[in-house]
């Protein structure tokens, strides 16, 4: 039922002017040339996903931990978005 | 000896990172329309070189209009060292626009290097890497800063020393985009982009 999706890399633009984020699915192919050299920071599920058992849970704490970190890196740019994230910026233990 | 004439427009090759150096008095240089005849040939009236950074010489060519200024075409092309007395082959540039204007029935700009290295050309490029260093450093430290934004949320130790490591690429990956063919592998650092990469401000916290 459901098609196959192509591989995509996901652009978050924050649009200050009408206070929206706005998400592009690329496909990934096409982000190549411009991925080639950009900074790449990476995110190891290992190091701050859960674990249970020979599997990784995406939970709700890592979603909040990558959600912060993108708003974080938007916030660089457009310092005016920094007042408003009130989520927790430290890692909030699981146990 | 004629200087590799892959002209290249200024983005593509090694990323060379788009606007970065010509943020200032020069962008609406660079970025104006070009003047053109009757048939829409570019006039090319006045050559301009600028060191762009080692190996690098922007050419940009002017119509021929003193009050306005304005960049018809603008190229990079990769220079190896130039020897006294060498002719620097213009080539056919890559104009802004997606138009080539062929240089060829223009006289070939001939650069000609002091024996002292004190010449305009030398003390410009002098000055440009000085500033392009700032501007490496000052890159380190917003990289730094990014790759902080993420680290420090997420609780990453090894994902920030990941961060700042170097891969080798091949650039083939990156010529295929531009259509420049070359099979060496590059390092290249990831923390650091384009020309940075190769400045060797890494491993500090």
């Amino acid at each position: 039922m459901a098609s196959n999706h192509p591989k995509r890399s996901i652009i978050i633009n924050f649009s200050a002017e009408d206070a929206r984020l706005l998400v592009y699915p690329v496909e990934r192919e096409k982000t190549q040339s411009i991925i080639a050299n950009a900074l790449e920071i990476p995110i190891l599920f290992d190091e701050t996903a859960a674990r249970v058992g020979d599997r990784y849970q995406l939970d709700d704490e890592f979603a909040r931990r990558l959600g912060v970190a993108m708003l974080n890196l938007l916030a660089l740019s457009y310092p005016e978005l920094k007042q408003d994230i009130t989520a927790s910026q430290a890692p909030i233990s699981r146990d | 000896v004629p200087i590799e004439s892959a002209l290249l427009p200024p983005s593509s090759r090694y990323g060379y990172p788009k606007e970065q150096t010509d943020k200032s008095a020069s962008k609406s240089l660079w970025n104006s329309p070009a003047k053109r005849d009757e048939n829409g040939f570019i006039i090319p009236a006045r050559r301009v070189l600028e060191f762009v950074g080692e190996g690098y010489i922007r050419v940009a060519v002017y119509a021929d209009d003193e009050a306005s200024l304005s960049a018809s075409a603008v190229g990079l092309f990769s220079a190896a060292p130039v020897a006294a007395g060498d002719t620097v082959d213009l080539g056919t540039l890559t104009v802004i626009d997606g138009v080539s204007t062929p240089l060829g029935d223009a006289a070939p700009f001939e650069y000609i290097k002091s024996a002292a290295g004190d010449d305009v050309l030398s003390v410009a490029a002098r000055g440009v890497s000085e500033a392009i260093e700032t501007q490496c450093r000052a890159e380190y430290e917003r990289a730094l800063g990014m790759c902080g934004a993420v680290a420090y949320p997420m609780g990453l130790s090894r994902g920030m020393a990941l961060c700042r490591e170097t891969r080798s690429i091949d650039t083939n990956n990156v010529g295929a985009t531009n259509g420049f063919e070359s099979s060496k592998t590059v390092h290249h650092h990831k923390f650091l982009s384009g020309r940075c990469a190769a400045f060797g401000l890494s491993g500090r916290a």
